[in-house]
């Protein structure tokens, strides 16, 4: 494997008394794809804030591209090639589609580049609809090819599937593994059809603690995750 | 899965035709405000002079509280520092140049201070109403220190003798003491900003702070320095309201601390509401016929003012509490048919 695009090394996160994150250690290569799961509360979306520079980590290191990045604000996470999907869809609603694109394009404008992510999205034509307007799940997509168009080397997804019917949930797997020839890409799922559908190493946090890693197979007969999961535990 | 178009898309092409004709039509309204009082008498020039210096006061406000979402009462402070600095450093300076150094004065102590308190409170993550009221405290302490600090303001009476905007370079020289130069300083000052801040909040720069407005985690979280943003239009929307006090004292001939006041913070942030938030040219309209019907009315009665302008306000925040500007562009909209519109424009 190549060197890792993103690494978290031992990584803890407290707040107050809180231990949000305790030690978790994470890389991704640029075309893979990691899934990370976990009951509510677990530090999932924790560990994507100190991903991303959102949280500043108390204890471990976050590397890019093999630099040290800890501490660094979050601007300096986008500019050197980090982009985020947060949980609810974050789309700039008084902008239409392509206005959002082009200030996700942040340097220069490519407008070759933005028909392109615009004909991934299933979006050509629509540049000028306000964002606003947009269903759901359109939004969602919007603000994938709102990372996207920056050409991003880390990825990171939370929940891109929140909210969406089976149909839009496909369409959703079959983006994000065509984004993974391009960048590392990690996600946080909620919905395991698509952890299973999407079919690769999976992460399993419980109470900010690895507890599982593996294929998705693996995680899911591995009866540790199971007792989590189904409160046996 | 297919994906439509569906009738957004058409309504956006027909907003941006709609959008073309406003263009044309405001910019035609503009040309008319401006050469209209020209042809009046010294005196109503004079008085036209002064609300498109108000009027510019406004257009500074809107480009930070329409554009960038943060409403300041802090403009009355950059107004008065403007106006104190051609007042104070102005009859300082020999041959005709007086003014403008002031100015430039004025403009640089209004770049330092909107800095250094825009840098702290805006890096420091204050935003919203927390920020507007530090910018009230702002508009306090300058009206301060233009009243209690007599040995350099004046005091309570102010200064006179700022003088005329000139320029003078070697033998050659020009002042603007008329009223007609006067008025056309003033216009060409204020119809170059409007159209330097409309050309600007059109492309890229719009594009960043609309999204900012929207959500500023996001665009944080897409590589912008958002506060970096926020701050540079902060300071320039200063230095803009520095321009505006120090062409008032320079055309005025003096400067009294009611140019400091948070009235006048109040009167823009008026203007600005009335002639439609973040649209740049509306709240210069308004504010030209908000300050023509107050003239009107107070040679009526002096005391109907402040209860008309009171009502008008509140009518407004249940009618049209978008302001003018949008309002009239709605109606036209409801009544052109959408056919000609799309004809025409």
């Amino acid at each position: 494997m190549s060197t890792p695009l993103i690494e978290a090394d031992n990584v803890g996160v407290r707040f107050g008394g809180l231990v949000a994150v305790a030690g978790v250690s994470l890389s991704i290569a640029r075309g893979e794809i990691c899934c990370i799961v976990g009951p509510n509360g677990a530090g999932k979306s924790t560990l994507f804030n100190v991903l991303t520079g959102t949280v500043k980590p108390t204890t471990g290191r976050i590397l890019i591209d093999g630099k040290n990045f800890s501490g660094r604000p979050v601007h300096a996470f986008a500019r050197r090639g980090v982009a985020r999907k947060f949980q609810a869809p974050s789309i700039f609603s008084s902008l239409n589609v392509g206005d959002n694109l082009r200030v996700a394009q942040r340097q220069g404008s490519d407008e070759i580049h933005l028909g392109e992510i615009l004909g991934l999205l299933g979006f050509s034509g629509m540049a000028d609809a306000p964002a606003g307007t947009l269903s759901h799940g359109q939004k969602q997509w919007l603000e994938i090819g709102m990372a996207l168009v920056a050409r991003p080397k880390v990825l990171l997804l939370d929940e891109p599937t929140a909210g969406m019917g089976p149909e839009e949930t496909m369409h959703t797997v079959r983006l994000i593994q065509e984004i993974a020839s391009r960048a590392a890409v990690a996600v946080i799922e909620h919905d395991m059809e698509f952890v299973r559908e999407l079919g690769v190493r999976t992460l399993v946090l419980h109470q900010g603690r690895v507890i599982a890693e593996g294929g998705f197979q693996e995680v899911a007969d591995d009866d540790h995750v199971r007792d989590v999961y189904l409160g046996r535990g | 899965m297919t994906l439509q178009a569906s009738s957004s898309s058409v309504k956006a092409t027909t907003q941006n035709k709609g959008g073309l004709a406003s263009i044309s039509l405001s910019a035609g309204l503009m040309a008319a405000v401006l050469a209209y009082p020209l042809l009046l008498s010294s005196y109503q020039m004079d008085v036209a002079r002064d609300a498109l210096i108000f009027a510019l006061l406004a257009l500074s406000l809107d480009f930070l509280w329409g554009k960038a979402g943060v409403l300041s009462f802090g403009q009355a402070a950059f107004f008065g520092m403007g106006a104190y600095a051609v007042a104070i450093v102005g009859p300082m300076v020999p041959n005709d140049n007086g003014a403008l150094a002031g100015m430039v004065t004025g403009i640089g102590l209004a770049v330092l201070v909107s800095g250094i308190v825009g840098y702290f409170l805006i890096y420091g993550g204050v935003r919203g109403a927390y920020l507007t009221i530090v910018t009230l405290a702002l508009t306090l302490i300058a009206r301060n220190v233009a009243t209690s600090w007599a040995s350099v303001t004046g005091g309570e009476a102010g200064l006179i003798g700022a003088p005329p905007p000139g320029l003078s370079i070697g033998g050659w020289s020009v002042t603007a003491s008329d009223s007609v130069s006067l008025y056309l300083v003033v216009a060409i000052v204020l119809s170059v900003t409007l159209t330097a801040l409309w050309a600007a909040s059109r492309g890229r720069l719009g594009r960043v702070l609309t999204a900012i407005q929207d959500d500023e985690a996001k665009a944080r979280a897409l590589g912008y320095d958002t506060s970096g943003y926020l701050l540079a239009v902060f300071v320039l929307s200063s230095g803009l309201a520095a321009i505006a006090g120090g062409l008032y004292a320079s055309a005025a001939g003096y400067v009294a601390p009611d140019l400091v006041g948070l009235l006048l913070s109040t009167q823009a942030i008026v203007h600005v509401a009335f002639g439609g938030r973040g649209t740049l040219i509306g709240p210069v309209l308004a504010t030209v016929l908000v300050i023509h019907v107050q003239q009107e009315v107070s040679s009526f009665s002096y005391a109907l003012w402040p209860l008309l302008l009171g009502a008008f306000f509140i009518a407004m925040v249940f009618l049209f509490p978008k302001g003018l500007l949008p309002l009239i562009s709605d109606l036209v909209h409801r009544l052109v048919p959408r056919r000609d519109r799309g004809g025409t424009a």
